[in-house]
């Protein structure tokens, strides 16, 4: 599957708009700044998925998934280091002490996190090429990257390529950091790559 | 002449009673009680404190056929649902309650940003569309405007 320079630049521009309302949901959240990378895009089969993904992320991970269905399909993905999700939790928890571990009540707080932020950016990418997105409920899991990762093709057997798109951010003096990630199916690539082309 | 005197009386009190006008707190918000429909406990916990600090009473419910036995168990004067939540989700609790009872006045709070689905909620009868994150004003000016008849989103 080739994409040409002009399309991967509108994809770009598009997921640049669509991870910057997530961010911007992210600081609303948490009350403070929020640095975000430009979104790296690559196009690759499925099987190569954990090698590419394991340049970012290593050890155990909290991943909120965000399966989504109708014009496009796919998995959304916020991705923490187990630390980073700690941090998180204690940022917004109302609980006095700090957190070590995921309980419960930071299970339901890293989730709702998930679900702004993730609906933030595909609902972002949605408006601008009018397609209509469903949502499942965000799931929460605690895993190793490969784990994540067999659970997402189980998911969608359709899968033989995917688009990647990564975005690392950093909650300014914190160390909460980590990755949101788009995976899509190939008939997905096509619809997207079409309504790409629509906008010019 | 009595009669038509009667009349305006009578609808007057009706109008009041039903948006409950009369009864302020020092702040000048109405006294109302807001349910909250939300399968998650930081959204709730957070919706509860804009609510209360304001003056209203809230009550809650974390799946939607919860929701809809506290609708009409605690007669609330405005809901505040989510969207995406498992069981049913809130987009079929939003046509229940009207199905149910048309004077229901919804505000949709949902994470789901995408015009079509905010426009699918207030076709289907939602009285206002809140994205998360909101900020307590957002709130506040929905609610208060849906209470005192001056919310102009449906």
């Amino acid at each position: 599957m080739i994409i040409d320079d002009r399309q991967k630049d509108a994809i770009t521009e598009v997921i640049n708009i669509a991870f910057g309302r997530a961010a911007d949901s992210l600081s609303q959240i948490t009350g403070q700044r929020v640095l975000l990378e430009v979104p790296k895009i690559s196009i690759l089969p499925i099987s190569q998925l954990v090698e590419a993904l394991s340049e970012y992320v290593k050890g155990e991970l909290v991943t909120i998934h965000q399966i989504f269905t109708g014009t496009v399909s796919g998995d959304a993905m916020l991705l923490l280091d187990y630390q980073s999700a700690l941090e998180l939790n204690n940022l917004l928890s109302e609980e006095t002490l700090k957190i070590e571990r995921i309980t419960g009540s930071a299970r339901d707080i890293l989730t709702e996190v998930g679900n702004i932020i993730l609906n933030a950016c595909l609902g972002t990418f949605s408006n601008l090429l009018h397609f209509k997105i469903l949502f499942s409920v965000p799931r929460l899991q605690l895993s190793e990257l490969d784990t994540m990762m067999n659970s997402i093709v189980i998911g969608q057997e359709e899968i033989r390529y995917a688009m990647v798109v990564t975005a690392k951010f950093r909650v300014k003096d914190n160390e909460v950091g980590g990755y949101m990630i788009i995976v899509l199916g190939v008939a997905s690539l096509d619809v997207l790559i079409n309504a790409i082309d629509k906008l010019g | 002449m009595y009669y038509i005197c009667l009349y305006a009386i009578l609808k007057y009190i009706f109008k009041t009673k039903q948006n409950l006008k009369i009864f302020k707190t020092k702040e000048g918000a109405i006294i109302a009680k807001i349910l909250i429909i939300d399968d998650s406990a930081l959204s709730r916990r957070m919706l509860r404190a804009i609510l209360e600090a304001a003056g209203y009473s809230v009550v809650e419910a974390e799946n939607g056929i919860s929701g809809i036995k506290k609708f009409f168990s605690d007669k609330p004067d405005v809901v505040l649902l989510d969207l995406t939540m498992e069981g049913m989700p809130g987009m079929e609790v939003l046509r229940k309650l009207k199905d149910m009872d048309k004077s229901a006045r919804v505000v949709i709070a949902s994470a789901d940003i995408q015009t079509s689905t905010q426009k699918e909620a207030i076709e289907a009868g939602a009285e206002s569309y809140l994205t998360k994150p909101y900020t307590p004003e957002q709130v506040i000016k929905v609610v208060k405007g849906i209470l005192e008849g001056t919310n102009h989103d449906n």
